[in-house]
């Protein structure tokens, strides 16, 4: 095999009778010569590749992961450290994001603070995902009247302006006494599964049609197993997409609650906070605000790229 | 086309009356009354408060008031400010938020889809890239920064424009291109793409293939088949840009409604909460409907399948 490929030809070997190969008399020897067999998700993975933007979104939320979880715990300073000696530093070596209000270094803050955005992109996507394929699952499988109610209030709901029910919800539990994360977890978690049953609803109606899904129901499967097991891992490509392009929002929605003051707040830094107290500042001191504005748009900016990838890879509709 | 909109009028008054009804109880179940301050306030004075605001009257007859006081369009005296009532804030900041969001829509479909057709027709080119990444920008950048930065940048830096407040046309300027930013980004990304499709159709080849001078077939043809989908977007880029303005008159200390609404919010106003949503869900609703009868308009199939069904 080896002796065959191309770049050995210009080393100087010729091709000689020796080089040629008998034909492949199995499917096993025949893959050797096509390579494996390319399935939906190897497809994906080889066009995601190929997208530069996809690739450099993919790596700066690994880099983003791997800040939020090393840098504060390598920094020397804490994101609560106050220094009043070295209020409103520019940026030193010292603090290369500068120092706040409270001499808290700006660096670690930002850091910390990408904590707080990612569990609040990952644990909202995940609520999400559990609401939104459930509801839009079992409101496609059973159809009929099932749906039609079901969809009904999915069009209620989505007639109103999500972060009006976000900012209800918050208020809400904030009076509750809830913890301000659990509180944006619950609020962004509950409402922003709409899209998500939509589109699995969508897929369900035209898979659960499919022979497989005959095939399931004719040797007794129950019907929790055909929807679970066999209709939704086939929906699976449209649903990765709507995940990783629901993280950004979430993301964008906790640092707005936070920026008008529903989120976190202090001394814990979230992005919307270090935004919120930066802007008081920006006449004197811009780069409060800047770290954490780039901050932010960096994340939502990776997150989009990937998810624009994603759609352009996964989703067979699209191809062009 | 009449029954169509018969069905539909109907649904907008339910969905405003589960909002209303929604929000109504939910700021009930607020375990802090609407009089917990700072400092506690004797029971008489609280008694008294909540006799002026029938909060002592059984819950559900708290509830059939609201209802026949919203029917005639009265939402109630805030909680907040004496003497003032619901009505009198959204009467003072609605029209000046209606007048800053007119003006991001219009921004938004004046820059969007020429920039959304400009990258379809330069497809794979530098154009289309740039398009393309101006639109992820817009989408990625969140409108609390995007005010922030534009203000930093063309305020405080350059001078061109006042950084903050409201009555001249140069401060509509910056609070108008942070709120369209969204919109403009949306927008782009959709044209493009639909117009990318409508190329590859049989009758544009058919277009072209009669002589048609390649202006002609893009504005004549293809543009036309474009604003489908443009106007069906129309009801969320609305809300986007409704939403938005909640963060953006504050930034801008434009006296608009979004600005009132996020007060209300942090001094526990529920009346005006309560109002407040209510007139922003009944203004959504209603700009939805107009949206879906300009589509069905323009798209006689749509109207077609809706006769049909019903």
């Amino acid at each position: 095999m080896a002796a065959n490929t191309p770049w050995q030809f210009k080393e100087g070997l010729t091709p000689g009778a020796g080089s040629f190969l008998p034909a492949p008399q199995s499917s096993e020897e025949l893959q050797q010569f096509t390579g494996r067999p390319t399935t939906y998700w190897s497809d994906a993975i080889r066009r995601i590749r190929r997208n530069k933007l996809a690739v450099v979104g993919f790596w700066i939320i690994v880099a983003l992961l791997v800040v939020a979880v090393v840098g504060p715990m390598v920094s020397p300073y804490s994101y609560e450290e106050q220094d009043l000696e070295n209020t409103f530093q520019s940026p030193t070596l010292r603090h290369p994001f500068g120092t706040d209000q409270l001499g808290r270094d700006q660096l670690t803050r930002v850091m910390y603070g990408s904590r707080i955005s990612l569990a609040v992109g990952i644990v909202c996507a995940a609520l999400n995902f559990l609401i939104g394929v459930t509801y839009g699952g079992i409101s496609a499988y059973f159809g009929g009247r099932v749906d039609d109610i079901m969809m009904r209030i999915v069009d209620i709901l989505y007639g109103i302006p999500t972060l009006i029910i976000v900012i209800l919800l918050t208020v809400l539990f904030k009076d509750k006494g809830v913890s301000p994360l659990v509180n944006v977890f619950i609020a962004i978690g509950l409402t922003y599964w709409l899209p998500m049953a939509r589109i699995v609803r969508g897929e369900i109606l035209s898979l659960k049609e499919r022979e497989f899904a005959l095939a399931a129901k004719t040797i007794g499967a129950p019907n929790n197993r055909i929807l679970f097991r066999h209709l939704i891992p086939n929906a699976m490509g449209p649903i990765i997409v709507t995940v990783t392009l629901e993280i950004p929002s979430a993301i964008f929605t906790e640092a707005f609650l936070s920026y008008i003051g529903l989120g976190v707040s202090a001394p814990v830094a979230s992005w919307g906070v270090l935004a919120s107290d930066g802007t008081e500042a920006i006449r004197s001191f811009p780069y409060l605000v800047l770290f954490p504005a780039l901050a932010i748009s960096l994340t939502m900016f990776a997150f989009n790229f990937l998810g624009d990838g994603l759609r352009d890879a996964l989703d067979p509709r699209l191809r062009q | 086309m009449l029954k169509f909109i018969l069905r539909r009028v109907l649904s907008m008054i339910l969905v405003v009356l589960i909002v209303a009804s929604a929000t109504f109880f939910m700021m009930r179940l607020l375990p802090s009354g609407p009089f917990a301050r700072e400092k506690k306030l004797p029971p008489e004075i609280i008694k008294n408060l909540e006799a002026r605001y029938h909060l002592d009257d059984p819950l559900w007859k708290q509830y059939v008031d609201y209802m026949k006081n919203l029917l005639r369009g009265d939402l109630g005296p805030s909680f907040k400010y004496k003497n003032r009532t619901v009505n009198n804030i959204i009467n003072d900041g609605f029209p000046v938020s209606a007048a800053l969001g007119l003006v991001a829509v219009l921004l938004a479909v004046a820059i969007g889809i020429p920039l959304g057709i400009w990258g379809a027709l330069k497809q794979n080119g530098w154009q289309d890239s740039l398009v393309m990444f101006v639109a992820l920008l817009g989408v990625s950048v969140p409108n609390f920064i995007m005010a922030v930065l534009l203000m930093f940048i063309f305020a405080l830096g350059l001078h061109v424009v006042p950084a903050a407040g409201w009555g001249s046309f140069k401060q509509v300027i910056l609070p108008a291109f942070t709120l369209a930013g969204y919109p403009i980004a949306f927008l782009a990304r959709l044209v493009r793409s639909s117009m990318l499709e409508v190329l590859r159709q049989e009758y544009i080849t058919t277009a072209r293939a009669k002589g048609l001078s390649e202006r002609l077939v893009i504005f004549r043809h293809a543009l036309r088949n474009i604003l489908i989908p443009v106007v069906t977007v129309l009801g969320p880029l609305i809300a986007a840009v409704f939403t938005g303005s909640f963060v953006v008159e504050k930034i801008f200390a434009i006296p608009g409604l979004g600005r009132y609404y996020v007060t209300s919010i942090n001094d526990r106003d529920y009346t005006t909460i309560l109002g407040v949503t209510i007139f922003y869900s009944a203004l959504l609703v209603f700009m939805n409907f107009l949206v879906d009868l300009t589509y069905a308009w323009l798209d006689p199939r749509i109207r077609y399948v809706e006769r049909k069904v019903s």
